[in-house]
């Protein structure tokens, strides 16, 4: 596991991780309190756990996408990757234990987010309690269903491009599947274009896995028929990722 | 079987497991985005965002009218706002005077207090922006650029309504730019504009802290009495005695809401963070809809049947 225990000690020692953990943790209370909660002291809590978790789609997007795509680029231009080789290990033995360093890290922060909402958020009704638990667990399980596979597209990009070329692709593709795809929703309602439904279907759904809204207006956990439906589709849509990764990844450029 | 064959092999296999439970989802609408990413629109930060923007839905607003995006006095645009009496202003075949800087007359003056740095750096870069939008063809507006003008306002106006639909303020200045504003208002956006106050009074229906969603549920359900009336008066028609008395029925159950909330807020000690003239704003209109709720009876009364 040398390229697993390389690539955590490079990203614990070039600290900006914490910063976006003392950002999570402090930020997660802190923000809310810009809302009008003096007025409604309701809104305080589902406002903590909204906080902490859009946070955590910052990190993944903004910090994850970028440090897998620089591993990518820095160990493929350096000769590290091949140097692995040369000990021994195989291709995809390689690729996947870079891809689970920049994992791990990213399950740790879905993790504390978790954390964080379950313990300063937490419904004092019990019933309502274990909704928000279940829908807590259920998000952390979609967020990483989400990411993961871009994690590893970005370092696979990241051998064959530069860094910012393979955090832009990336990072691109993860913001066009939450946010954008919804105007091509709507494009598709006003034109009914041939093309643009195809285009819909085929694009990746990640807005599937953001679950702030049942938080926020505590509507209590995904049925269990739907989550499966949306769990199986992002595993799909990772396979696909992970496909792609594999035949676009090489150990030096 | 060679890596080659396995990289194909994940992502046919890939295809086939997102394809599958894909239709499903697509079947039941499931695939379909919210529209509200991270949920911003009514959470806590929506309605932060909404307070925020009465700034730029008030600049909206007056671009619509007065053309200056700037309007130099404060006041509540309802019902009684004298920039009603502006618009149909101007000579018989010119632009209305909602449109005049964009038909080439200069916008007024701003406020003549002095202005730290930061803020008149702020305004020259707005004396810029209306500047890249002033019209400087002197011949008559195209429709096309009317209907630009109307959408860009209507942008702003419906973005910060979205954010809480239960504010006062947002939900006020998109109704008024429905049913009152030149470049908007038509009889197929009174419809809409029922929508629109249809879904504030629906927006207040899970408050159970603060009362200032009541109170623009019961300004919305005032409006659409009005709007109701206006359509019945086009079509010749007087509004039945039922559907006026289920009017009053609805705006006196809000109001008793907004006063049972506020004695609550008052007794917790939540009112004093509400600010002194948020909660006079308040008063001032409960009184004014207070007033308004009594004249149902009599005008259900009147009602031939």
């Amino acid at each position: 596991m040398e390229a697993f225990r390389l690539g955590l000690s490079t990203i614990l020692a070039r600290k900006t991780v914490f910063v976006w953990v003392v950002l999570l943790l402090v930020g997660s209370q802190v923000f809310p309190w810009l809302t009008p909660w003096e007025e409604k002291p309701s809104l305080l809590e589902p406002a903590r756990a909204q906080t902490a978790w859009v946070l955590t789609w910052l990190f993944v997007l903004g910090w994850g996408l970028g440090q897998a795509a620089s591993f990518g680029d820095q160990w493929a231009s350096r000769g590290v990757l091949e140097y692995l080789r040369c000990l021994g290990k195989g291709r995809y033995a390689r690729l996947f234990q870079v891809w689970a360093s920049c994992c791990a890290v990213c399950l740790g922060f879905v993790g504390l987010a978790w954390a964080v909402s379950v313990i300063t958020a937490l419904p004092g009704d019990r019933a309502e309690a274990g909704m928000w638990l279940a829908t807590n667990l259920q998000y952390g399980w979609l967020l990483m269903l989400a990411m993961a596979p871009l994690l590893l597209l970005a370092i696979s990009l990241g051998t064959r491009l530069s860094a910012t070329a393979a955090y832009c692709i990336s990072a691109g593709i993860g913001v066009y599947g939450l946010v954008a795809i919804g105007y091509l929703d709507l494009f598709i309602g006003d034109s009914g274009s041939g093309f643009l439904r195809f285009l819909y279907l085929v694009s990746p759904h990640y807005h599937l896995a953001d679950l702030t809204d049942r938080l926020v207006f505590k509507m209590g956990a995904l049925e269990f028929a739907p989550f499966l439906q949306t769990s199986l589709y992002l595993t799909g849509v990772g396979c696909v990722l992970t496909g792609i990764s594999c035949l676009l990844y090489r150990d030096r450029k | 079987m060679s890596t080659w064959r396995w990289e194909w092999a994940l992502l046919a296999g890939g295809l086939g497991l997102a394809g599958i439970p894909a239709a499903g989802l697509h079947e039941n609408g499931g695939l379909k985005p919210s529209q509200n990413p991270f949920a911003v629109q009514r959470s806590g930060y929506g309605m932060v965002l909404a307070r925020l923007a009465q700034d730029s839905v008030n600049n909206a607003w007056h671009s619509g009218l007065e053309g200056d995006g700037v309007c130099e006095h404060e006041h509540e645009h309802d019902g009684a706002c004298a920039h009603h009496g502006d618009s149909g202003d101007g000579d018989a075949g010119g632009p209305p005077a909602g449109l005049l800087s964009v038909a080439g007359m200069p916008p007024r003056s701003h406020a003549r207090e002095r202005k730290t740095i930061v803020g008149q750096g702020i305004e020259g870069l707005l004396e810029l922006k209306h500047a890249k939008l002033h019209r400087t063809n002197p011949f008559g507006l195209t429709n096309a650029h009317r209907n630009k003008v109307a959408a860009d306002i209507e942008t702003i106006l419906l973005r910060s309504y979205r954010m809480d639909p239960s504010d006062y303020g947002v939900y006020n200045a998109y109704l008024l730019f429905l049913t009152a504003s030149d470049l908007r208002a038509r009889p197929g956006t009174l419809e809409q504009a029922k929508q629109v106050a249809g879904w504030s009074v629906a927006a207040a229906r899970e408050e159970r802290e603060s009362p200032f969603p009541w109170l623009t549920a019961a300004s919305a359900l005032l409006d659409e009495f009005l709007l109701d009336q206006q359509r019945a008066r086009e079509l010749g028609v007087e509004l039945p005695r039922a559907v006026i008395s289920d009017y009053g029925i609805q705006m006196n159950a809000c109001l008793a809401r907004v006063r049972e909330l506020q004695s609550q807020a008052e007794a917790e000690h939540r009112w004093k963070a509400v600010g002194a003239e948020r909660a006079a704003s308040a008063m001032e209109r409960l009184h004014f809809l207070e007033r308004a709720a009594q004249q149902f009876a009599a005008l259900a009364a009147r009602a031939e049947r």
